[in-house]
């Protein structure tokens, strides 16, 4: 029999088709701000650490930047959490990586975004 | 009792081509979530100290840091690619024997491409030349 205790932290049926549909919206969403990205991150060694804060102080290259980094880091909750799904089976300690992923994902938005807005203000 | 029989023995069991991709997609997704971890540290290095910054940039056109680079990049796109092959298994396409053989070595070939693509737009172009990535 299942106990409160052993379905903790087991995704209910309804939440589970809806986690599957938002992992394919943001993939889909993904695609066009990956080779975005892509070519970001293969621009970046030409880019001297002078000329970076200021291309990225404009809107136009922050806001697709933040725009990545927010979908980006929803949609790897979802897939860190099927992952867990499959290889942890503690409910405790899936619990707690769960908690760990959440924060540090929000960490990652939080900071992204508090960043991009300073150099936004100071150029 | 006899011990129940042990499935799947994956040391003897040489993995087909559609799951090795298939564990790589789990394994760049989970490299790939490390990664976004980088992109705070760094925005933040820009602005709270930007001779810091000024190093990890030296640091990305030496060899390693470019090498390191250029892996992230070929990840994003392996992953995209495998992601658009679950997207076309979710509309119930491409699952039989001959499409799944044939589809592996369109994602390999697609992301190998796009990774040399963006390479020969992108070699020795700084972002301030032009006006998008």
């Amino acid at each position: 029999m299942l106990t409160r205790h052993s379905t903790r932290n087991i995704t209910r049926p309804a939440k589970a088709t809806k986690d599957w549909l938002k992992e394919r919206i943001t993939a889909l969403a993904l695609i066009p701000l990956t080779v975005w990205f892509a070519c970001f991150l293969a621009r970046l060694p030409a880019t001297s650490a002078r000329e970076l804060p200021e291309w990225l102080s404009r809107p136009l290259h922050s806001l697709p930047l933040l725009a990545f980094i927010f979908i980006s880091a929803y949609h790897a909750e979802l897939g860190l959490h099927a992952v867990m799904d499959d290889y942890v089976h503690g409910p405790r300690i899936k619990g707690c990586g769960l908690l760990v992923i959440r924060l540090a994902l929000l960490g990652v938005l939080l900071l992204s975004a508090i960043a991009l807005f300073s150099l936004y203000q100071t150029h | 009792m006899r011990p129940r029989p042990l499935s799947p023995h994956l040391q003897v069991y040489r993995l087909p081509l559609t799951a090795m991709l298939s564990i790589s997609h789990r394994i760049t997704g989970v490299m790939l979530s490390l990664g976004l971890l980088a992109i705070p540290a760094l925005l933040l290095m820009m602005v709270l100290a930007p001779k810091g910054f000024a190093l990890v940039q030296a640091g990305l056109v030496s060899l390693p840091g470019k090498s390191a680079l250029w892996l992230w990049i070929y990840a994003l796109y392996f992953h995209a690619c495998h992601g658009i092959r679950h997207l076309v298994w979710d509309s119930l396409r491409g699952l039989d024997k001959r499409h799944l053989q044939r589809h592996n070595l369109i994602e390999l070939g697609l992301s190998v491409f796009l990774t040399i693509g963006t390479f020969l737009l992108t070699d020795g172009r700084s972002l301030s030349s032009g006006s998008s990535p």
